[in-house]
């Protein structure tokens, strides 16, 4: 290209891959650790569930239960259905779904990391400035995140393979663990497209991927085609180790294809920094309550706080509504996790339920840090708000939707379950069943606040590896071989209700914890420099 | 509305706090590091109540370090540090209620727009005067309803300036407030800071803008590295150093190049120029008058010069602190 010619080069449509070599290799740099994390994962999951199931379910008779158990609704509803009833139907139904769907959210921030968040913030402007395409940051990122897709998938059915699996079923059980993280890195390009901030990036992708996992929900309950309007029942219906289809990878694969060029043919057409949807403007000023430290928490989070109580209502409708297709199966019910029948069922619904708050509870409490990073704990500090006030409030704020959150999941259970059974006792039983999770979820903020006061650059990874590890330990516990004693004393796995009732002693000593773990990072919030 | 709200209308509440030291600020051997960094190694400052304190540096010198020390916000290692008489670090919130703070890089909350923001920064004070706020908003032409996401640099620098300037705190603390503002605005805000002098407000006024400084203030503070090189009033940092001096002459200049107290000596087919020590100035002047001066011109050095010469001597040489 002349000189001149490089002046004058048009900003306007057209794919261009100028600068994607730079792009790659500085995306490279900046998130290598974070690029290994997720095949490791992947893999790992696949190999301590695969070896789990090897040396424990050892007979026919032990797979034919457990494969009556995943055939149930409730089940289905939860994990997916596939047709085997070998050991590779027993390692998908374990597995599968919690790992895709981590997978593709995993994948989601990963993108919006690398894409929006850049160009929110303006860090993206200094390159554009050079001789770089503008798609070609976009090009880089989705180019890594395939590449990781692929990594997984093939190191999953390497294991698989290995541990004596069947080959083929190896390679499709991969490949549609891969085809889900492929459309979460689908959705997410176009949504770091649409919108204007990552936050909302994230949002948008995030709910998105929950529709998919309705529709097959939905369509795997009731046994319709819905699954088949999601990429998540794509991945599904590839059916390893029973019919071993490979065509619905076509349609991921397509589904791909369709988002990105979509992606890459919008971003030169839009300007930097926009999206779809314009700001407009808003209110002269602010009065009263509006312009306190909490009046201002509300009102930076009431449109999440309005996304998760309606989403966790939802979740409540539909874990509910799986109980009432499973009470007929019952008495079929193998031990899950500690009691048995279809109140283990209920009590392991509910802990999900926990499990999902704890996102919550996270996300709540590290927006503090990203404050910090943004320059905007300075102002409230130097405006006459105690550095107690400060996290206190987001504490405060955080429990109480919190607490909303999760009555609202258990009543919403309650609400339908008891409705089929006639039984509207079960209203009050789930949600004080679901708000018994308090003190569990109440260690993980004091995880956050102890990070956030002691350790503010490691806050946000810390908070979100003590999430996934209880996500972890709550779902493959007993395939990582835990012993029972140990999961009954710790966050969430102590808890059986309505199966059993949780020791008062644990309960309290777990609440002890999150109360030392919360004063201990308000101290350390106290001695340290801000901004760090 | 509170007893001390009517106070505060009525402009009693900054005339009636008591200032025991008569300074607003007081630092003395302010000391910072970050691990093996020193940001801060002995610094000094004093803001006199009432007065408008000039901070220079350049990039690097610990200027927000040490605002953010006064704000309470970092910790410092050690030395003294006094705001309005308390100490930031331990009664930070109470003291916070009677300053206004600028940050250098101003940062804003991207969904709220900026009449939103000036209400919320403007509660720790006590909360705006409607009046106020209105003049201000008018006097830096923000549009209060725009969503901060869509501020540029300079508007966002206004949200702060106008929640700090529309307050009646007694105590202002802007760090290089008009990065960012055009010409225009630069003029509104001097005037704006004169108007909060006049009301008896304390200034601290962090800048890298000269003529700004020189405008303003009353007292200027230069520091580097972390050391204060200079602190006094801007009349007496003049006097301490030489005066310019141009003159267009017909004799023979040797006479004069040879005279102690010149320096930095140029002639040039008649037209000279000189800097002049102050005490030598009326021998110099005898000198010159000899030589037949068809034109002079003589000057104090600008606030510029005065800080570059700072910063082109040797480290650890600092002449005018040491003839103090």
């Amino acid at each position: 290209m002349s000189a001149t010619a490089a002046g004058a080069r048009p900003r306007s449509a057209g794919f261009r891959l100028t600068g994607t070599g730079l792009m790659l290799r500085f995306l490279l740099r900046r998130t290598w650790a974070r690029l290994l994390v997720w095949p490791a994962v992947v893999v790992g999951m696949t190999a301590v569930v695969v070896a789990y199931y090897k040396s424990e379910f050892d007979t026919p008779e032990a797979l034919a239960e457990r494969a009556v158990l995943s055939n149930s609704a409730g089940m289905k509803a939860i994990f997916g259905h596939i047709t085997p009833t070998g050991l590779g139907g027993g390692v998908w139904s374990e597995m599968w779904m919690f790992t895709a769907v981590m997978l593709a959210i995993g994948l989601i921030f990963l993108l919006t990391r690398t894409n929006r968040a850049d160009e929110e913030h303006g860090r993206t402007e200094l390159l554009l400035a050079r001789p770089i395409a503008t798609t070609s940051g976009l090009v880089a990122s989705v180019a890594w995140l395939t590449l990781l897709c692929v990594v997984a998938a093939a190191g999953a059915a390497v294991v698989c393979g290995a541990y004596g699996l069947e080959w083929t079923g190896s390679w499709i059980m991969g490949a549609s663990l891969g085809g889900v993280g492929l459309t979460g890195v689908a959705v997410a390009a176009l949504a770091n497209q649409l919108t204007v901030t990552s936050r909302d990036a994230n949002g948008l992708a995030l709910g998105i991927l929950a529709v998919f996992y309705l529709l097959r929900t939905i369509g795997d309950l009731k046994g319709n085609a819905l699954t088949w309007l999601s990429p998540i029942g794509w991945g599904e219906r590839m059916d390893p180790w029973g019919d071993d289809r490979w065509w619905p990878l076509v349609l991921i694969v397509a589904l791909w294809m369709v988002c990105i060029t979509l992606a890459i043919g919008f971003q030169p057409r839009r300007d930097y920094g926009a999206g779809l949807v314009r700001s407009r403007p808003g209110p002269v000023g602010s009065a009263g309550f509006d312009t306190t430290e909490f009046g201002l928490t509300i009102r930076l989070n009431l449109g999440a706080a309005i996304a998760w109580v309606a989403g966790m209502a939802l979740w409540g409708v539909l874990l509910g509504s799986t109980l009432t297709d499973m009470k007929d199966l019952a008495a079929q019910l193998a031990p899950l996790s500690g009691g048995t029948g279809l109140d283990a069922i209920i009590a392991l619904w509910v802990r999900l339920t926990a499990l999902v708050v704890a996102a919550l509870v996270a996300r709540h409490l590290l927006t503090l840090r990203s404050d910090e990073e943004h320059n905007l704990v300075e102002p409230r500090l130097a405006a006459a708000i105690s550095r107690l006030r400060l996290v206190g409030t987001r504490l405060l704020y955080t429990g109480i939707l919190t607490l909303i959150a999760l009555a609202v999941a258990g009543a919403a259970m309650g609400i339908v379950y008891g409705t089929s059974v006639s039984a509207p006792e079960w209203v009050g039983k789930l949600t004080v069943a679901s708000i018994a999770y308090l003190p569990s979820l109440a260690v993980i903020a004091g995880v956050a606040i102890a990070g956030y006061g002691w350790l503010p650059r490691l806050a946000t990874t810390l908070t979100w590896t003590v999430v996934a590890l209880a996500w972890i330990i709550a779902m493959v516990g007993d395939a990582l071989r835990i012993p029972r004693r140990i999961l009954d004393h710790l966050p969430f796995t102590s808890i059986q209700l309505p199966a059993g009732n949780p020791s008062t002693v644990t309960q309290i000593a777990i609440t002890a914890i999150a109360v030392l773990l919360l004063a201990f990072g308000l101290w350390g919030f106290h001695r340290r420099g801000i901004p760090q | 509305m509170s007893a001390a709200d009517k106070a505060r209308e009525k402009g009693v509440q900054v005339m009636s706090v008591p200032q025991s030291s008569g300074l607003a600020v007081e630092i003395h051997g302010l000391v910072k590091s970050y691990g093996a960094t020193r940001a801060l190694a002995g610094l000094d400052l004093m803001l006199p109540t009432g007065q408008v304190l000039g901070f220079l540096g350049p990039n690097g010198a610990g200027k927000t370090t040490t605002i953010r020390i006064l704000l309470g916000l970092l910790r410092a290692d050690s030395g003294v540090v006094r705001l309005l008489g308390g100490d930031p670090w331990r009664q930070g919130v109470a003291l916070h209620r009677r300053l206004g703070y600028v940050p250098g890089d101003v940062a804003l909350w991207p969904n709220l727009t900026g009449g939103q923001i000036i209400d919320l920064l403007g509660r720790a004070t006590g909360g705006l005067e409607k009046a106020r706020r209105a003049e201000m908003l008018d006097r830096f032409e923000l549009d209060p309803s725009t969503r901060a996401r869509a501020y540029s640099k300079g508007n966002r620098q206004k949200v702060a300036l106008v929640a700090a300037l529309a307050s009646r705190a007694e105590l202002l603390i802007l760090d290089e407030p008009t990065s960012g503002l055009d010409p225009i605005m630069e003029a509104r805000f001097t005037q704006a800071i004169r108007q909060a002098r006049d009301e008896g407000r304390s200034v601290l006024l962090s800048s890298h803008i000269f003529s700004e400084v020189e405008k303003l203030a009353d007292q200027v503070c230069i520091i580097r590295a972390g050391r204060t090189v200079e602190q006094g009033s801007l009349a007496r940092m003049r006097h301490l150093t030489r005066i310019h001096v141009a003159a267009t002459v017909d004799g023979d200049t040797a006479a004069l190049a040879g005279l102690a107290g010149v320096h930095d000596f140029h002639a040039d087919r008649g037209r000279l120029s000189f800097t002049a020590d102050r005490q030598a100035l009326g021998a110099i002047l005898t000198t010159l008058g000899e030589l037949d001066p068809r034109d002079l011109t003589a000057s104090p050095p600008s606030l510029e010069e005065l800080f570059l010469s700072h910063y082109t001597e040797q480290p650890g040489r600092s002449v005018t602190v040491a003839q103090r």
